[in-house]
């Protein structure tokens, strides 16, 4: 075979494929919409307007746009090494998925409300759904399937990754043990249905597991317990997690229906006897997006608070921060960012706290 | 923070244009889009930012820049979506954006004095040949040669610098790139020998390269095949 004299030009550029291809799956960046609209409003604040620039930023705080299923809920984690680090990653993956999947079950605004509800959860189910495609998770985590929750059917289903479908599947066949289905029930008796399930619903175990790593596997590992539990005992008593699965199914209910206060009780009812569990981090997602359509964007930060000071790395902490950040008065919006970056230095943010930090003419930008 | 005016936003190409108009998925979201529907918007943003930045990547050859120009890129293409009349896909409309935004870029590292000097640093790793010799693990030498390449792309002018990278290392076909530049496949054709015989002289004068006494073939076109495609 003849030698060509570019022979080892290819063999180079192999090389140079193979290294930027490497360095593209192990470190893609996390792409931040809020930080693109507002360099368009810049550039054009008539085609690109304020309204549309808080719009993007109201909702960008509370979405978790995360690279990879594998990445870490929490910053601080340090890595581990072996068979145990690996099942914690799955067990981090199953979390973060489920929370994604949450996002992507698209609760209906309020009857009577304005588009911009609908507006939000379709945003939030438009982008989760992207990311949960792109990344391909939920599968293999049978081990956490008892963690996953029913999503209403309405319709933004189309929104659906295939995955999220089947989840919603096994899990209203599940739901169907404990209420009446929706196809034969009224909102009401399902409500009431519902209800019955809330009085039984017992305080928090003090042994709760934690959704940090090592309370989530051991979430995992009870997940799977619970399972087998199930197997033999169907009839017997529902588990704490069947329980808050049905509190968290009478919040939508009652979202669906317009009643906010109602719908925010449950959650909140959930949250305080759901202890650390996951289902507690799928509440609070839920919540962002409640309380800013009943309250506004005052509650929205009075509910980061809260969520930050009980997870201060929860899988919402990243975009807490960041909307927090954004809305901090005067000097204290550079402190927020520097803090953020101090914390979060791979976060979905960063960008624009570079910007903010590096730049003292825009520590007035938000 | 770099923005630029939207003048140089590209027409689509006319070996793009859709005669019999699908109304598809995307389409329907661009046009909520251009009315300004930001939940349109950002799953556009979220489907298209892989393939962008992946481009955007491969043509500035550093992560946080790539990263950096790929917002700009969804950012001029957020204020120019309006213009955009669906001649041609909205990707490859959104990588024409993308090569102009790093067109811009490439300028600005050459025009600017700050940029001039990072400039000037890159291009020493081309004197450290000794990386090449000691032959340290595989991963630290590819990445080593990227640094190279990337080095001696920036001796080249920009219209050689785009194709070689497109054709060479993304590793599209002649027409890929001609329908992205919107030039024709023969002047890619020629831009494509002329790229390679210029990096592969300038790794030889380096010593990166052995210089070879074979004759090289008269289009100058790896052994891959047509337009270099992996």
């Amino acid at each position: 075979m003849t030698e060509s004299p570019y022979d080892a030009l290819d063999e180079w550029l192999e090389d140079v494929v193979a290294s930027t291809d490497r360095e593209l799956e192990t470190d893609r960046p996390r792409p931040d919409f809020a930080e693109v609209v507002a360099r368009a409003h810049a550039e054009d604040p008539r085609r690109v307007t304020a309204e549309q620039l808080e719009e993007v930023r109201a909702l960008a705080a509370v979405i978790p746009i995360q690279a990879r299923a594998s990445e870490s809920s929490s910053s601080h984690s340090a890595p581990l090494d072996g068979d145990f680090g690996e099942f914690l990653d799955d067990v981090r993956a199953a979390v973060n998925s489920d929370i994604r999947e949450r996002q992507l079950a698209g609760i209906p605004a309020a009857p009577g409300r304005g588009a911009s509800t609908r507006r939000a959860w379709r945003w939030l189910a438009a982008a989760a759904a992207v990311v949960l495609i792109g990344l391909g998770v939920g599968a293999g985590l049978g081990g956490v399937d008892g963690m996953m929750r029913a999503a209403p059917g309405d319709g933004d289903a189309k929104f659906q990754a295939p995955h999220a479908r089947v989840e919603v599947e096994q899990a209203e066949g599940r739901a169907e043990l404990r209420a009446p289905s929706r196809s034969d029930a009224s909102p009401r008796a399902r409500e009431e249905a519902l209800e019955e399930v809330l009085e039984e619903v017992p305080e928090e175990h003090p042994d709760a597991p934690v959704a940090t790593p090592e309370g989530a596997l051991e979430e995992a590992l009870e997940a799977t317990l619970e399972s087998s539990v199930k197997a033999t005992a169907e009839a017997s008593r529902p588990s704490l997690d069947e329980r808050l699965k049905a509190l968290d199914e009478l919040a939508q209910e009652r979202w669906r229906q317009g009643d906010l206060e109602g719908a925010e009780h449950a959650y909140r009812e959930l949250i305080r006897r759901g202890g650390r569990r996951a289902r507690v981090q799928l509440a609070y997602g839920d919540l962002f997006s409640l309380v800013r359509q009943a309250r506004g964007g005052a509650g929205e930060e009075e509910l980061w608070r809260e969520y930050l000071g009980r997870f201060p790395s929860g899988p919402h902490a990243d975009d807490a921060r960041a909307g927090l950040c954004r809305r901090a008065p005067g000097d204290a919006r550079l402190t927020c960012w520097e803090r953020y970056l101090d914390d979060f230095p791979r976060g979905a943010h960063r960008a624009h706290a570079v910007r903010v930090t590096t730049s003292p003419a825009s520590s007035s930008s938000p | 923070m770099r923005l630029h005016s939207t003048s140089s936003i590209p027409d689509a190409p006319a070996a793009e244009r859709e005669d019999a108009p699908v109304v598809d998925r995307t389409s329907l979201l661009v046009e909520r889009a251009k009315r300004g529907d930001m939940q349109a918007w950002a799953r556009l943003y979220q489907e298209l930012f892989d393939p962008i930045y992946r481009h955007v990547r491969y043509l500035t050859g550093d992560p946080a820049v790539a990263e950096d120009l790929t917002q700009e890129t969804f950012a001029k293409a957020l204020v120019a979506l309006p213009d955009f009349e669906g001649r041609s896909k909205l990707s490859t409309w959104l990588h024409g954006v993308a090569i102009n935004v790093v067109r811009r870029h490439w300028r600005w590292e050459r025009n600017t004095e700050t940029a001039h000097a990072r400039l000037e640093d890159r291009r020493r790793v081309l004197d450290d040949v000794s990386a090449e010799s000691e032959r340290p693990d595989r991963v630290a030498l590819q990445r080593k040669r990227a640094e190279v390449l990337y080095a001696v792309l920036e001796t080249l002018p920009d219209t050689l610098r785009e194709v070689f990278i497109l054709r060479d290392l993304e590793g599209l076909s002649e027409r890929e790139i001609a329908e992205r530049l919107g030039i024709t496949r023969g002047n890619v054709a020629v831009r494509a020998t002329r790229a390679r015989a210029r990096v592969r002289k300038e790794l030889v004068s380096r010593g990166w390269l052995e210089p070879s006494t074979a004759k090289p073939p008269s289009d100058g076109r790896s052994p891959r095949g047509e337009g270099g495609e992996r």
